[in-house]
C-alpha cells in the first residue's frame, strides 16, 4: 500500500530524512517513532505531497505520489498533531466542511458526517463549536474530520497527546475498530506502551534514518539487552554488585530503588541460572522480578537517547 | 462548492460585526445628508470689517443694516489689510467687506457690489454671503420699482424681516445632489476597504492557518477550485457590500438623484472593492496573525482615506500631500466619479490606473505566495 524508498529530503545543510525507506501493507497499523526532529513529520508530508523530495521514490497505492494525483489524495485521511478545526463552525459543519472537500454529494456526505459523530460519540456536542469543548472533545472532533469521508490511508499524528485517560482509551478503539474496517494506519505516537498495545510494526526512526523496524518482538531480539531482572536483598553488601555481575550472560548491573536491575543477553533460562546462583552464594532475596525489553529500551539502545529527548 | 459555503458561513457569523459596521457606516451616512447642502443653518452675530471707500447714502444704510444684528467696525482706508486677513484666519473677525468707491455704478452694471473676504470652509462665510446677496437684491428690487429708494424705510423693512429667498436653479439642485453622494460614496469606499480587510481578513486568516491549510491541501480539492471558490465568495461579500450601500445611499436621497453618475460609483465601488481583495491577498500570503491584519488593515485604509482626500479635503493640504494623494488609489477611485457629467473617456484613465493597482498587487501576492510555497 505504501512503498517509500530511499527518500532523501534536505533543508539547505540539515538532510531531514536520509534515504529513508519503510513500506505498509493494507490493513497494517504502522507506529512511525523517534524524538522530536527525527523527521517523522517531513516522511508523512512527504507521503502526502505537502513536501517535494530531492531524492528516492514513494508509492502509495501503486501510484506516485503528487500533488496533482487527486485519486490517491481521494484515499488518504490525515489527523494531524495540531487541531485543525474551523473555530467559528459547530462540530457537525467542521466535519461537513472535511468531508465536502471528498464527497460532493450531499446525501452521501450527510450520511458520513453522521457516522464520524456517531464513531467519535460527539452526538450530544453537533451545534457546540470547538470553544465550548474540552480538550479531549476537540480531538475527537480533530478525528472525526479526518476519518468522516472513510480513508482507506490514515496518517495520525500523536493523536493522543493533552489528552485525559478516558478519551485516549476511546480514540484507541476507534483506532482498533477502524484496523478492523480494513483501514491501513501510519500512526506517530511519543508513548511507547499506546504503539506497543495497538500497533502491528513500528518503524524507529532517528536523524532521518529508519534505523530499525519489525515487531515488538522482532525488535526485541534485535538489541543485546532482552530481559531484566530486578532483585532486593536483606542485607546490604558492598560485594553484591560485584558477585551479581560474574552471572554468565549478564551485560550490566544498575540499582534502582534501592534494588538490583540486572540486564541480561537473550538467553532462555536467566531466572532460574540467577535463582541457582544466588542460592550456591546464600544470598537472601526479598524481592525477585523479571520484565522483558520494553520499547523504550530498545529505542535508547537503538538511538542512544530516551523517546523525549 | 464546499469552500465557497464555508465561507460564506463564516461570514454569517461575523453577522453582528457586520451588522455594526454598517450601521455605523448609514449613522454617519445620514448625518452627512442632515448637513448636507447648505440648506439650513442658524445665522449668529458676525463680527465684521467694513472698508467704506463709497461713503455713499448706499454704503452707510448697507453699514446701518449690517450693524442691526452684527458687530460692524468700520476701518479706513489706510489699515493694514493683510493685518485684517490675519484676523480672519485666527478667528478674531469673521470676515472684511470692502465697499468699492464706485458702489453705485456697479450696482448700475449688475457687477458684484461688494468685495468679501472670509474663510470659505466656515458657516460664517455664508451668513456674510446670504446677508450681504439679501441687501442687494432687495435693493435691485426697490430701484427697479421705485426711481428713488429710501434706505432707512428699506432698512426697517428688511429688519421687519421680509424673506428674500434665494431660489436655486437646476444647475444648483443638480450640484448639491452630486456633492452629497460624491461624498457618501467617497466615504463608503473607504468604509468598504476598511469593512473588507478586516471581516475579509479575519474570515481568510483562519482557512490560511498553516494546520487548516494543509488538511484542505491534502484533500483531492484541485488548487484552482479551491482558489475559485475563495475568490467567489470574497466577491459575492465584496458585491453584497457594494449594493447594499450604494442603495443605502439612493435611499437616503431618494428624489434628490438627478445630475449623479450612479453607474460610474457603482464602477468605481466594485474596483476599490476588487483593490481591497488584492490588498488582502497580499496580506494574506504575508501572516495569518489576527492581530497585524487588523492593525494593517486600519492602516491602510485610514492612512489612504487621509491622504486621498476622503477625511480632509485635499485643498487645504499642503503640495507635498496633494502631489502623493495622485499616487494612491483611493484618490484615483474618487477620479472616477469626480464630476456630475463625467464621461466614460475621463473615467478610463482612473479606472485603467485602480485596475493596475489591483494587477499589481495580485501578481505581488502571487509571489509572495510561490514563496511561501518553495520555502516548504
Amino acid at each position: 500500500m505504501i512503498r517509500m524508498e530511499n527518500v532523501v529530503k534536505r533543508y539547505n545543510e540539515l538532510i531531514a530524512l536520509d534515504h529513508f525507506s519503510f513500506a505498509a501493507k493494507e490493513g497494517e497499523i504502522i507506529g512511525l517513532l523517534g524524538p522530536n526532529g527525527c523527521g517523522k513529520t517531513t516522511a508523512i508530508n512527504c507521503m502526502l505531497s505537502l513536501l517535494t523530495f530531492d531524492k528516492g521514490e514513494i508509492e502509495i497505492f501503486g501510484q506516485q505520489v503528487h500533488p496533482n494525483n487527486n485519486a490517491v489524495k481521494s484515499r488518504i485521511g490525515i489527523v494531524p498533531q495540531e487541531l485543525a478545526i474551523f473555530d467559528k463552525l459547530n462540530v457537525y459543519e467542521n466535519i461537513d466542511f472535511y468531508c465536502g472537500l471528498y464527497v460532493t454529494d450531499r446525501k452521501k456526505r450527510k450520511a458520513l458526517v453522521e457516522e464520524a459523530i456517531e464513531f467519535v460519540d460527539l452526538g450530544k456536542y453537533r451545534k457546540f463549536v470547538p470553544k465550548k469543548l474540552s480538550g479531549g472533545l476537540k480531538r475527537r472532533l480533530n478525528i472525526a474530520c479526518g476519518i468522516a469521508h472513510k480513508p482507506a490511508l490514515l496518517f495520525m499524528d500523536e493523536p493522543t497527546v493533552a489528552v485525559d485517560a478516558q478519551s485516549r482509551n476511546f480514540i484507541l478503539e476507534g483506532i482498533r475498530k477502524m484496523k478492523a474496517q480494513g483501514t491501513t494506519i501510519i500512526y506517530t505516537t511519543h508513548y511507547l506502551e499506546e504503539a506497543e498495545q495497538l500497533c502491528d510494526r513500528m518503524v524507529i526512526m532517528d536523524s532521518g534514518r529508519n534505523i530499525a523496524s519489525g515487531t515488538v518482538h522482532e525488535l526485541q531480539n534485535t538489541i543485546s539487552t532482552q530481559e531484566r531482572i530486578e532483585v532486593g536483598f536483606i542485607t546490604e553488601d558492598q560485594t553484591i554488585e560485584a558477585q551479581l555481575e560474574e552471572l554468565p550472560h549478564v551485560v550490566k548491573v544498575t540499582k534502582r530503588n534501592g534494588n538490583y536491575l540486572i540486564h541480561f543477553e537473550k538467553q532462555e533460562n536467566n531466572l532460574p541460572d540467577l535463582i541457582k546462583f544466588m542460592e550456591s552464594r546464600g544470598m537472601s532475596y526479598t524481592e525477585l522480578s523479571s520484565e522483558r525489553s520494553t520499547l523504550s529500551d530498545i529505542f535508547l539502545e537503538l538511538t542512544g537517547k530516551e523517546l523525549r529527548d | 462548492m464546499t469552500v465557497f459555503k464555508s465561507i460564506l458561513l463564516h461570514f454569517w457569523k461575523y453577522k453582528y460585526l457586520m451588522l455594526i459596521f454598517l450601521t455605523a457606516f448609514f449613522i454617519f451616512a445620514f448625518g452627512f445628508s442632515q448637513n448636507s447642502g447648505g440648506q439650513a443653518y442658524e445665522s449668529e452675530a458676525l463680527d465684521l470689517k467694513v472698508i467704506d471707500q463709497s461713503r455713499s447714502e448706499i454704503s452707510r444704510g448697507f453699514i446701518d443694516y449690517l450693524s442691526s444684528d452684527n458687530t460692524v467696525e468700520v476701518v479706513d482706508d489706510s489699515t493694514d489689510f493683510g493685518a485684517l486677513e490675519e484676523e480672519i484666519f485666527l478667528g478674531i473677525s469673521d470676515g472684511i467687506i470692502r465697499i468699492p468707491s464706485n458702489l453705485e455704478e456697479r450696482l448700475a452694471d449688475a457687477a458684484p457690489a461688494v468685495e468679501v473676504i472670509s474663510d470659505q470652509r466656515g458657516m460664517a462665510h455664508l451668513q456674510i454671503e446670504n446677508v450681504v446677496n439679501r441687501y442687494f437684491i432687495f435693493l435691485d428690487a426697490e430701484q427697479s420699482t421705485s426711481s428713488e429708494v429710501d434706505i432707512e424705510q428699506m432698512n426697517a423693512l428688511l429688519a421687519d424681516g421680509v424673506p428674500v429667498e434665494l431660489h436655486e436653479s437646476v444647475d444648483v439642485a443638480s450640484q448639491n445632489n452630486f456633492s452629497y453622494m460624491s461624498t457618501f460614496i467617497s466615504f463608503a469606499g473607504y468604509w468598504i476597504m476598511l469593512f473588507l480587510l478586516i471581516i475579509v481578513g479575519n474570515v481568510m486568516s483562519e482557512f490560511n492557518t498553516t494546520e487548516l491549510r494543509q488538511r484542505i491541501d491534502v484533500s483531492p480539492m484541485p488548487t484552482r477550485t479551491l482558489m475559485v471558490q475563495m475568490i467567489s465568495a470574497q466577491t459575492v461579500i465584496g458585491l453584497f457590500v457594494v449594493c447594499f450601500m450604494l442603495y443605502g445611499g439612493i435611499m437616503l436621497r431618494a428624489g434628490h438623484l438627478e445630475g449623479i453618475p450612479l453607474v460610474k460609483m457603482f464602477v468605481a465601488l466594485v474596483l476599490i472593492t476588487s483593490f481591497t481583495l488584492s490588498i488582502h491577498y497580499v496580506i494574506g500570503a504575508l501572516t495569518t496573525n489576527k492581530f497585524i491584519i487588523n492593525g494593517l488593515a486600519n492602516f491602510l485604509a485610514i492612512g489612504m482615506a487621509f491622504m486621498s482626500g476622503i477625511m480632509v479635503p485635499l485643498e487645504i493640504m499642503g503640495e507635498t500631500a496633494q502631489n502623493i494623494a495622485h499616487y494612491l488609489p483611493l484618490y484615483h477611485f474618487t477620479q472616477i466619479y469626480a464630476e456630475p457629467d463625467i464621461s466614460w473617456t475621463d473615467s478610463s484613465f482612473p479606472i485603467l490606473i485602480v485596475v493596475l493597482y489591483t494587477a499589481a498587487f495580485l501578481i505581488i501576492g502571487m509571489i509572495l505566495e510561490n514563496k511561501k510555497k518553495i520555502a516548504s
